[in-house]
């Protein structure tokens, strides 16, 4: 990207969009979802959105469906979609293929973004205890327990159907909390995602919600 | 008033207005407000009271605002809903020293050509209405029933590339309408909006 340019992760925050690709997977082969590595946030004036600046790599993994596929040269393409900010915002698209015989044409910057993905929180040395949502008519209240420290920070996971305004997300010793409203109002959220930073590093989590209370 | 007392009401009214970021709620009064449209005239939002009200928030040089124009959705949405009485109001924040700031001749020849069927469209040059309503995006639409309650706020749609048919969409900002304007209960009267982000400053 130029200089200052940003694009988003798979929750862009309060404003932004998610990088968008449809693959194009021949017979005999699978892909992954997109494994992105760990973003950054940027706050402009209470507006909270996460990206990626100057330069990103999202990751997916092909795998074979067998040993010997028998296809000589597989190609795989992808038809991308993004939306790239710095002061005005440009929805932008792109195809591109690779030759997956190919051996890879930049490893540095494979083993650069390698080293940002985030780590499972089974590596963590804080650990998720529980999850409830506390729910008061048309506003959720979820509450993230934990157990062996603190965290630093935490980015939530996209949220689905439901509006996180995400500045008031409150990391207090033990806990993350922070609410949010459902589209519908009859729409219950069933589980939580999103990363745990603690001494500078990213853990990766998805827990169901354990208790969903209302009062 | 002596000065200094106008000063500390002037200063008490922004320091309210800061505190409302958190945006209007679903079932309350929405924030009234005082703006000049692109033809000069000034409004406030309560001339409007008894009417069905819409919000929507514009940046004609936002991909999103463009596609929706370009390809007669919004305006569409516009006359339709003009011939059932509803007053179409389009709220323009953006920084004067933004790159995307027009002027009012530019604004109102662009959206001339794109076949805009709103009511108005107002500049919100101090920035202070798109504060009160948490306006975050372009577009974000609002809507107001008659007794100047909010009932919808957020996204125009589910679809923010259009990647899909226009019938397989989600029509959440226009389901709402219809439900108002029928009596009914509004399903989904919230959703995240999608566009650019509103130029609340010259570098965002």
């Amino acid at each position: 990207m130029e200089q200052d340019w940003y694009i988003y992760w798979e929750n862009p925050g309060d404003a932004g969009i998610p990088v968008e690709v449809s693959w194009e997977v021949p017979d005999g082969f699978s892909i992954s979802e997109l494994i992105y590595p760990t973003p950054e946030r940027f706050d402009t004036q209470g507006m909270i959105s996460y990206g990626y600046k100057n330069e990103a790599l999202i990751l997916a993994k092909v795998t074979p469906e067998q040993q010997g596929h028998g296809i000589p040269a597989p190609v795989i393409s992808a038809r991308v979609s993004w939306m790239v900010c710095k002061e005005s915002c440009i929805l932008e698209e792109g195809t591109t293929g690779i030759n997956i015989k190919e051996s890879n044409p930049q490893p540095e910057t494979f083993e650069r973004f390698r080293q940002k993905l985030p780590k499972s929180v089974d590596q963590s040395p804080v650990k998720i205890t529980s999850i409830d949502a506390t729910r008061t008519e048309n506003r959720i209240v979820v509450t993230i327990h934990l157990d062996g420290g603190s965290v630093d920070d935490f980015f939530p996971g996209p949220p689905g159907n439901f509006l996180l305004s995400h500045k008031d997300i409150q990391i207090q010793d033990g806990t993350i909390s922070y609410p949010i409203r459902p589209y519908t109002a009859s729409s219950e959220i069933k589980e939580v995602s999103g990363l745990l930073f603690i001494n500078g590093t990213a853990y990766k989590f998805k827990e169901i919600i354990h208790n969903n209370q209302h009062q | 008033m002596n000065q200094r007392v106008m000063l500390v009401t002037v200063m008490l009214v922004i320091a309210s207005m800061v505190a409302l970021a958190d945006g209007p709620v679903i079932g309350e009064k929405a924030p009234d407000f005082t703006l000049e449209d692109t033809h000069g005239n000034t409004h406030n939002l309560s001339d409007f009271e008894g009417k069905v009200v819409v919000l929507e928030w514009t940046n004609p040089n936002c991909p999103f605002v463009v596609r929706h124009y370009r390809d007669d959705l919004m305006p569409a949405l516009q006359r339709k809903y003009a011939e059932k009485g509803v007053v179409w109001l389009v709220i323009n924040t953006t920084h004067p020293e933004h790159r995307d700031f027009e002027t009012n001749e530019s604004l109102n020849a662009i959206f001339e050509e794109w076949n805009a069927a709103y009511h108005a469209q107002f500049v919100d040059l101090d920035v202070i209405v798109g504060r009160a309503y948490d306006a975050r995006t372009t577009p974000h639409m609002y809507i107001i029933c008659g007794n100047g309650m909010l009932r919808y706020n957020g996204a125009i749609d589910d679809d923010p590339r259009g990647s899909n048919p226009h019938s397989e969409r989600v029509q959440y900002f226009q389901n709402a309408l219809e439900q108002l304007l029928e009596g009914e209960e509004i399903e989904t009267p919230e959703t995240r909006p999608y566009g650019c982000s509103v130029k609340y400053t010259k570098d965002t």
